[in-house]
């Protein structure tokens, strides 16, 4: 490669690792809570009775 | 090189680096796939479909990463050189990859309703100012579309038609896509994710790509900013002694101007061509003089030591410098190119053998 392309390169990387990684940060931090674990006791009961208290 | 141009140059390497490419990439959705139903049915009904869309998807990420890191490595390491030679190949299967990831997703979560699926991909989720819900699959059909745009002109036919440096910076964009991939993941797979696995080894490619290219990056900034202290007043730049080159292999020195010079030594003559490739200006002081010929790491590409000219039947040429030792033993390089296809002054080291 030559020069320009060379700083070029390394410019676009620059801007655009901090980017992606806010946005994969960003993604991270608000994903919602695991729902594999124990349901509440309101969903369970919704499941049995098929309505809310 | 570019006489005329075929799909592929196949030669028995590159077809069992191919074959190795698609039985690995076979192994990894297979392992995939069994490793997902076997914990699925535990569960929930097995979705078998579902499973092979993300299997496909992750394969061509996996692959996207790995080509990215061929290039940053190879500027690092020297060993890495013979990946760099067939990297095209493994972004092809990349992309062929992200097809079957795509169509399948979009016949399988979109082809079932009365929209076109192309619509129902646009409209089916209308969460656009969400952050957690945000509809992940624009940005795959974004990374998807840079991707098509890389496949369709990867062809030496468009490098040769575009310019070297004009491909390149369109091939650039490989980056962006690379980025909305790991943010199509992120806002989608991700989402739903039980294991910290998944999110640890998105993280962890995601620092190893823009790892490598920043610190190869920068290692080629220092060296480009060093060149500013060259100096060359009488128009001859002292480059080293002979013995600092090894046989069949170049020492690169930078010019003035910012160009380099590579300085190979075939035996006991000493040869000054300019570094860049006309392939894709690859930097040729990193290969080796093979069967004569000076070929370039990247692609294999060849030119002639002597007067910088590709072997018939091709035609390619790249600029010569002339050289001359000093009384004290030392390599000077003039740093004028010479007009393309003239032979440059070498030098004939006594004693050396032949």
């Amino acid at each position: 490669m030559k020069r320009p392309q060379r700083r070029l390169h390394l410019m676009i990387w620059i801007v655009l690792a901090p980017t992606i990684a806010a946005g994969l940060a960003l993604a991270l931090w608000r994903a919602p809570p695991d729902l594999s674990a124990e349901p509440s006791s309101d969903l369970a009961d919704i499941a049995v009775t098929g309505e809310a208290d | 090189m570019g006489l005329k141009y075929q799909a592929v140059q196949w030669n028995g390497n590159k077809i069992v680096y191919d074959l190795c490419v698609v039985a690995a990439t076979a192994a990894f959705i297979g392992v995939f796939m069994a490793i997902g139903l076997r914990s699925q049915a535990t569960g929930h009904q097995a979705d078998a479909v579902g499973l092979l869309i993300r299997a496909l998807g992750d394969a061509a990420f996996l692959m996207l990463t790995i080509t990215l890191a061929i290039g940053p490595l190879a500027r690092l390491t020297p060993r890495v050189l013979p990946l760099l030679y067939n990297r095209r190949h493994l972004g092809v299967m990349t992309f062929l990859a992200a097809v079957a990831h795509f169509a399948l997703a979009l016949f399988w979560y979109h082809g079932g309703g009365p929209l076109n699926p192309f619509v129902s991909l646009f409209v089916s989720n209308p969460l656009y100012r969400s952050v957690e819900g945000f509809p992940f699959e624009i940005f795959g059909l974004a990374a998807f579309a840079i991707l098509f745009l890389m496949a369709a002109t990867s062809h030496d036919f468009w490098l040769k038609t575009l310019s070297a440096p004009v491909w390149k910076l369109l091939h650039m964009a490989v980056y962006a896509a690379y980025g909305l991939l790991v943010l199509h993941v992120a806002y989608g797979a991700l989402m739903t994710e039980k294991s910290v696995v998944y999110p640890a080894l998105m993280v962890a490619a995601l620092a190893l790509v823009a790892g490598l290219h920043v610190v190869a990056g920068a290692r080629e900034w220092r060296r480009d900013s060093g060149m500013k202290g060259v100096h060359a007043p009488d128009g001859w730049l002292d480059v080293c002694s002979p013995e600092d080159i090894p046989d069949k292999r170049a020492v690169i020195a930078p010019l003035p101007k910012g160009d380099r010079v590579a300085v190979f030594r075939d035996g006991a003559k000493i040869y000054a061509v300019e570094n860049a490739c006309r392939h894709q200006n690859g930097p040729l002081g990193e290969g080796v003089i093979k069967d004569g010929f000076i070929t370039c790491p990247w692609h294999g590409w060849q030119y002639r030591p002597q007067d910088g000219v590709s072997p018939p039947p091709f035609n390619e040429r790249i600029a010569t410098h002339d050289l001359r030792l000093s009384s004290l033993g030392r390599i000077f390089v003039r740093v004028k190119k010479n007009p393309l296809g003239q032979a440059g002054a070498p030098i004939t080291i006594r004693g050396a053998k032949p």
